[in-house]
């Protein structure tokens, strides 16, 4: 009874594994706990993979006027914040997401904005994101999750 | 009967627990006075909190801060019962703590949040006494 049943529950994630579009881009989860706990209260948490260090450094390096808000943490916080961010960068690491995201930076001047990374840019501008937003309603481009409602398990599908 | 006698002691302490009014929790009570003792100390003709002075705090418009970011509202919803939402559509749980027990129980982030709010919304820090007032007004709802 009890093989039977693990049997259905392997075949059920066999399943639901499979039903996702296998052109879905994924994200190797966030491991550190102060990325978790202090970048996720405004907006979801973003993985590092989306932006190269450069950015990374720009944005950690005044948290206090981030984006128009304080968003500002304790120093041990943010230097262990900082040293995952740039360890997992577009331009560091070396997963599938990672290189898909460096594609196009070139020498570009510093970007502290997912929404304009090229990556972004080439994904949502077209016909079919645009009544997503509209019909969707929603507040800002960065609102991954109001789209993609897996983004969180760094799951983004088209 | 021996056994069953600790029994409804311990549902009637729990029964307690729950009837009790949310503001009487030590640790949201400890905070208070914590603001209540720096009051103190900054101005000795300090007379207590006042919950219509934290209703202000929390829904007027301010002055000072992110011109796009003028009150406690912008993110926090237009009153305390409701939920709230950051700028980047994120849900925010509703602030009374009627509605919402676990609120303000937790000084380090009570102080973070005080701290990045008040930045925000009023381009400085509050006083122990707006955050006495406010913290007053949100165990009152
Ligand atoms: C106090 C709220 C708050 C906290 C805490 C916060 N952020 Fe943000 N963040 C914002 C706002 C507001 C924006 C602008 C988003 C928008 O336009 O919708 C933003 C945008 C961003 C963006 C750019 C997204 C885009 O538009 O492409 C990145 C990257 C970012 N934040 C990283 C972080 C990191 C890393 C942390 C943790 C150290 C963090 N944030 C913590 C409020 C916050
Ligand atoms: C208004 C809705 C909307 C928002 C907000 C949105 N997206 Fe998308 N996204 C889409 C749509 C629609 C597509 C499919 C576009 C296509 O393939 O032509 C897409 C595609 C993608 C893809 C490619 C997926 C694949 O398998 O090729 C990625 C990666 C992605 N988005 C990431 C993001 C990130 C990161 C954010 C937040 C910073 C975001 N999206 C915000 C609607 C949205
Ligand atoms: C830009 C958006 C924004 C504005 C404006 C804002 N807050 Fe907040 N506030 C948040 C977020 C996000 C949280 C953390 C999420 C949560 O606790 O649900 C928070 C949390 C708090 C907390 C901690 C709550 C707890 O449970 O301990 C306090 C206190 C607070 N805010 C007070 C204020 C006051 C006072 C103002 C106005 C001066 C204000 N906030 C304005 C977004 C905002």
């Amino acid at each position: 009874m009890r093989n039977y049943f693990l049997i259905l529950l392997l075949a059920a994630t066999a399943m639901s594994a499979l039903s996702r579009p296998s052109a879905a881009e994924t994200f190797p989860p966030i491991t550190s706990q102060a990325v978790n706990k202090e970048c996720g209260d405004c907006h979801m948490v973003y993985f590092a993979e989306m932006l190269p260090r450069r950015s990374w450094i720009n944005i950690m390096k005044d948290l206090s006027n981030h984006f128009g808000e304080d968003a500002s943490i304790d120093t041990k916080a943010k230097s262990e914040i900082l040293t995952y961010l740039v360890n997992n960068a577009s331009d560091v690491a070396n997963n599938r997401a990672a290189r898909k995201w460096r594609q196009g930076l070139g020498a570009n001047p510093v970007t502290e904005r997912i929404i304009t990374a090229p990556r972004f840019i080439e994904k949502h501008d077209d016909s079919e994101f645009t009544a997503m937003w509209k019909k969707l309603g929603v507040k800002s481009k960065s609102d991954c999750v109001a789209c993609h409602k897996e983004a969180q398990q760094g799951i983004f599908e088209d | 009967m021996k056994h069953i006698t600790p029994l409804i002691v311990a549902a009637a302490l729990i029964a307690g627990f729950i009837a009790a009014p949310a503001a009487a929790n030590p640790a949201r009570d400890a905070i208070v006075a914590g603001f209540k003792a720096e009051a103190q100390a900054a101005d000795s003709g300090f007379a207590g909190f006042s919950a219509d002075r934290g209703r202000a705090i929390f829904e007027n418009p301010h002055t000072g801060g992110e011109p796009e970011i003028p009150s406690c509202t912008t993110c926090h919803g237009k009153t305390p019962f409701g939920s709230g939402e950051t700028r980047t559509g994120k849900k925010i749980d509703p602030m009374a703590v009627s509605k919402n027990p676990e609120r303000y129980t937790d000084p380090e982030k009570v102080a973070k949040w005080f701290r990045r709010n008040c930045n925000t919304v009023l381009g400085r820090e509050c006083t122990p006494q707006e955050k006495g007032d406010y913290l007053t007004f949100m165990m009152s709802q």
